[in-house]
């Protein structure tokens, strides 16, 4: 089986928690027998690296290194407005797979017409994906489920993978992914009990697995695999989750490494 | 190590069954060897889903521990029936869920339970989470209120905020997302407050289990946590 992060974190050293190498990430991903993991630079534009492009850079020479198990997403600073759509065509030509956006930490609401909309013009264009953290209350306004709904609505042909399936408003993530068949969700932090639900309302084919690496701490990638593997779904469907799906929706390609898992 | 389970959830409800032999299975399957139960909702008469803790406890008295969910809208009616619960029927406890049950946590309601939980010296319960119903602080402020009685409420950066100012309140740990919480806690946190708890069948135990293994609190503190506390607290 083909096991794939959807949703970690990593950067050189200085710029965020271990690993800092594409060595370290890979000996991290062999730790847990994890194929292939899709990763983005960890902190926000607002408060860091304000255009990402070193935080970019670094990513896509890891991917570079190892082209069958780091991929990426690249983030851009919406407020930048002309350089994102720019950044956003540099870096998807680059070989990211996608975008990733943080309303919260980068306070633009998801679906902000001016500011996000102009980026997923690009993003459709070009043919890669999005992916959203999305959250509870902290980020009304911002990041709730619902608004990427709004985004899959008018970027039809556009994945919208909403990370955390929005953490405590899972319900609005999996009705948003019951009406707009171009989201996906992502599992981190969720329980076994809410991916078993996504499922039963949505169907196995759009629910990915994801830790949010290293956000949610060293053993991240085991305990969200495990939420996966205790959730009462058939193996068919948890492999489904666990790789089958990014793999086939980002168009991947990844290999098995390490057998059943 | 004993392992004390602070919070699991017997009922047959609308959505979803947990027998007493389901919960000791599971109980046994995880080498959690006892555990605290109460009803689940939705209510809002709790009295035959109290009857099944109450016979779960009969059953296994060496493994289930009731506590007593309290509907506060029912009044005197039900509060008599709490009152006899933990003189007659072993209760060790009240379970209150304002979210579910629709009343604030610092209502007038709520305050007719903390009395009769002070003068039977039995902790109270409260399901907490984001409804303005019944915030962490909202908990905080009914402990400040009856400083005598035991609270209890589930783990969260806002609820160790309230319990790090209030020496009344316990916080029950699951589910957990990972080690960290836990891992923070000494620094910030009188660990002879804190008990493990699953949820069950809400929570999973093998997971729960599995985030207090990778903690590096040292073995010493995983004890308290996993039942020496809830022990000395309960009286077991």
């Amino acid at each position: 089986m083909v096991v794939i992060d959807a949703h970690t974190h990593f950067a050189e050293k200085g710029k965020g928690s271990p690993p800092n190498t594409p060595d370290d990430l890979v000996a991290v991903m062999d730790k847990f027998k994890i194929d292939a993991m899709i990763t983005t630079p960890p902190y926000s534009a607002i408060s860091y690296d304000r255009t990402y492009d070193e935080a970019n850079t670094f990513i896509a020479e890891s991917m570079k290194k190892y082209s069958d198990r780091i991929f990426g997403y690249a983030r851009v600073n919406p407020h930048l407005r002309k350089n994102a759509i720019e950044n956003t065509e540099r870096f998807l030509k680059m070989g990211f797979l996608g975008v990733k956006f943080h309303p919260r930490n980068e306070a633009v609401a998801a679906n902000d017409p001016v500011l996000i909309f102009p980026i997923m013009e690009k993003v459709e264009k070009l043919g890669g994906c999005v992916l959203f953290h999305t959250g509870q209350p902290d980020t009304f306004g911002f990041a709730q489920p619902t608004l990427c709904g709004d985004v899959a609505d008018s970027f039809p042909t556009v994945p919208i993978i909403v990370g955390h399936m929005g953490k405590d408003l899972f319900d609005d993530a999996i009705l948003i992914a019951k009406w707009f068949d171009n989201i996906v969700l992502e599992t981190s932090f969720r329980s076994p009990h809410n991916i078993e639900k996504a499922v039963k309302i949505v169907g196995p084919e759009r629910v990915v697995y994801g830790s949010d690496f290293y956000m949610g701490g060293p053993f991240g990638p085991e305990l969200e695999m495990m939420k996966v593997k205790l959730a009462n779904l058939s193996e068919r469907e948890k492999k489904m989750i666990l790789g089958e799906n990014i793999n086939r929706i980002l168009k991947m390609r990844v290999k098995n490494h390490f057998g059943e898992v | 190590m004993v392992v004390i389970d602070a919070l699991t959830l017997i009922g047959d409800t609308l959505y979803w069954k947990m027998s007493a032999d389901d919960l000791v299975k599971r109980m046994d399957r995880n080498r959690i060897d006892m555990a605290i139960a109460a009803p689940p909702p939705p209510g809002p008469d709790y009295t035959e889903a109290n009857k099944m803790v109450y016979e779960a406890t009969k059953k296994y008295p060496n493994r289930i521990v009731g506590f007593y969910r309290v509907n506060p809208h029912y009044g005197e009616k039900v509060l008599k029936e709490a009152e006899t619960a933990i003189k007659e029927w072993g209760f060790k406890g009240f379970k209150l869920d304002p979210t579910n049950d629709a009343y604030g946590v610092t209502s007038q309601l709520v305050e007719n339970v903390m009395e009769l939980a002070r003068a039977l010296k039995v902790p109270v319960y409260f399901h907490t989470g984001d409804s303005i119903f019944c915030p962490p602080e909202g908990v905080g402020d009914i402990a400040r209120l009856y400083p005598k009685v035991t609270v209890m409420m589930h783990t969260s950066g806002e609820a160790l905020r309230v319990a790090a100012t209030q020496p009344n309140v316990v916080l029950a740990t699951g589910p957990l997302g990972g080690p960290r919480l836990l891992d923070s806690l000494p620094d910030r946190f009188d660990l002879r407050r804190v008990v493990f708890s699953t949820r069950m069948p809400i929570g999973f135990p093998e997971l729960e289990l599995r985030i207090v293994e990778l903690s590096i609190l040292s073995e010493d503190r995983k004890r308290l946590i996993m039942g020496e506390n809830i022990k000395r607290i309960l009286g077991l």
